[in-house]
């Protein structure tokens, strides 16, 4: 019981890593590298504007920081990957290493590479037989990791500027000849991806503390999108808890240290016995 | 040859159109196209004559396409309207059907419909069924796996939820039955009596486009070799030869088209 709680509550931030990397994968077919670092950066913003906020309101910051991140990746697609629109998309890919490499230099700068951590709330809610605890932050997540896949899932499926959002992504030529501002789109697609990295970086910096070393959760993230398939929203989940459920068994039931090394072997697996991803299409395979 | 009858204030104006792919391959020189309001007109010609290129011009290029307009101008209701991007193109009212991948595949035939549907939009949607009765009971197919025919009306019914006030057709007939083509040029004419709205309709099927446009125009060799009433064009002696099939009723001897030929060449 514990341990699939655990399960739950680590899938849940994998997944909302790697929805991010499908959002913007499937509306630009760009894998982005720098996800894990703009996750941890949303963290420190999400640490930083506690402080400032008065009376370290909680709410307050969430807006705030929700209203930042968003504002980011925006500026990160017109700043750095609109220009490389129509060019190989693996020309974009080395960018995004690139935003990867600036975003860790800036929590050095910017955060003098602190420790911190991020109180979303400690409270004990319920102490299992075990002697384990399941604290607020646990069902935060979870929570908020239900929130936002239904509110995707809603988008895409039940709203015109989501039905635009996945023509954008098929076809941006016919997109564009429909009255639709292929730009827009993909700013809100970078918007939305940066929105969910900070999400997720939050919800991970409430759990252990927060350093530059941090943004080695992005690996997981690919790994999860990777293993769910690259424009699957669905895989997304399916990925992190998959990626998840690995990483504590071994650790659980083998070796700790193992458990960093578990979900590269599912990925190697997945990408021999289904290139595409689980939920991934393969056709999207030629265009990687 | 036949002009085109002097005229105050057309919707369409295309002036001495050049275009040019990846900065060599002029694919369009120096084409002028004029399309009336409530008109249908047609472009005939055949592969790589230029046709395709000149819709693609009028409806814009996005900057990551490496073609750009080196000559010429486009009017459009009175506004000029190169370098304007597709997507302020089609607000504006030029909406083109393309030639391939025409709809989103992996969207249902609703999504596809609905892709630009408003409240004030419901009663064209509704419009749009009553002309393509098959796409109501495909609504809930994925689009991609539709015939070619119910393709082509799901595009025409996408293309007129944008509100258009011209609507351009490229290659309607590829792919389809004759009979299938027949069809859809007359609910297009239909449309076109009932709306009112003017079409720019490119074609090889030099038949099927005559027989609903009022004017044509015949590309080749990405020129504007010949123009003119489309009853004179099916009347002409070398269009019915070249483009709609058998002459005067007896065959003619190699020498003869070979003097044809050359007489094409002239017209450029």
């Amino acid at each position: 019981m514990e341990l699939l709680v655990s399960i739950i509550v680590l899938g849940t931030t994998y997944a909302l890593l790697a929805a991010g990397i499908v959002i913007v994968y499937k509306a630009s077919r760009v894998v982005n590298f720098a996800h894990g670092e703009l996750a941890i950066v949303g963290a420190y913003v999400f640490y930083s504007v506690a402080i400032m906020m008065p009376g370290h309101s909680l709410p307050l910051t969430i807006a705030v920081t929700a209203i930042v991140s968003v504002i980011f990746g925006v500026i990160v697609y017109f700043a750095l990957m609109r220009s490389l629109l129509g060019q190989p998309t693996f020309v974009a890919a080395m960018v995004t290493i690139g935003v990867a490499i600036i975003f860790k230099a800036a929590i050095v700068v910017v955060w003098q590479s602190k420790s911190v951590g991020v109180n979303l709330g400690r409270q004990i809610l319920y102490t299992y037989p075990g002697g384990g605890r399941l604290t607020a932050v646990d069902l935060i997540t979870v929570i908020a990791g239900v929130l936002f896949f239904a509110a995707m899932f809603g988008f895409f499926g039940y709203t015109r500027l989501g039905r635009q959002f996945r023509g954008a992504a098929e076809n941006p030529l016919l997109a564009s000849q429909r009255q639709v501002n292929v730009n827009l789109i993909l700013a809100l697609a970078w918007g939305t991806a940066v929105f969910a990295a900070s999400l997720a970086g939050v919800l991970f910096g409430s759990r252990s503390m927060l350093s530059p070393q941090s943004t080695i959760i992005g690996l997981s993230g690919l790994t999860a999108a990777l293993v769910g398939g690259l424009d699957s929203l669905r895989g997304a989940i399916i990925g992190g808890m998959l990626v998840a459920t690995a990483t504590f068994i071994t650790a659980r039931l083998i070796d700790p240290a193992l458990s960093e090394a578990v979900p590269f072997a599912i990925l190697l697996v997945v990408m021999c016995w289904r290139p595409w991803g689980l939920f991934g299409t393969p056709e999207e395979l030629n265009r990687v | 040859m036949t002009t085109q009858p002097a005229q105050t204030d057309p919707l369409l104006d295309v002036r001495q159109l050049e275009v040019v792919y990846n900065h060599v391959a002029t694919a369009v020189q120096g084409v002028s196209i004029e399309v009336r309001r409530g008109d249908i007109v047609t472009m005939i010609g055949t592969n790589g004559s230029g046709k395709t290129t000149t819709l693609r011009a009028i409806s814009g290029f996005l900057p990551a396409e490496d073609v750009a307009i080196t000559d010429g101008t486009i009017v459009f209701d009175k506004t000029s309207i190169v370098g304007t991007m597709p997507h302020l193109i089609s607000r504006r009212g030029i909406v083109l059907v393309p030639e391939r991948s025409k709809l989103f595949e992996t969207l249902t035939v609703q999504e596809n419909l609905h892709f630009n549907l408003t409240r004030q939009r419901r009663e064209i949607r509704d419009k749009v069924l009553g002309y393509f009765p098959r796409l109501a009971e495909r609504q809930s197919q994925v689009a991609g796996y539709l015939s070619g025919g119910e393709k082509q009306m799901l595009a025409i019914g996408m293309a007129l939820m944008c509100e258009p006030k011209l609507l351009l057709v490229d290659e309607l007939s590829l792919g389809l039955a004759p009979i299938v083509t027949h069809e859809i040029m007359t609910i297009l004419q239909t449309i076109n009596r009932d709306l009112g709205l003017a079409m720019l309709i490119v074609e090889q099927n030099a038949a099927a486009a005559l027989g609903v446009a009022s004017f044509g125009y015949v590309l080749e060799g990405g020129r504007v070799v010949f123009k003119g009433p489309a009853a004179t064009l099916m009347q002409h002696q070398d269009i019915k030869e070249f483009y709609l099939g058998g002459g005067e009723g007896k065959s003619r001897s190699y020498r003869d088209l070979r003097q044809y030929a050359r007489k094409r060449r002239w017209w450029g």
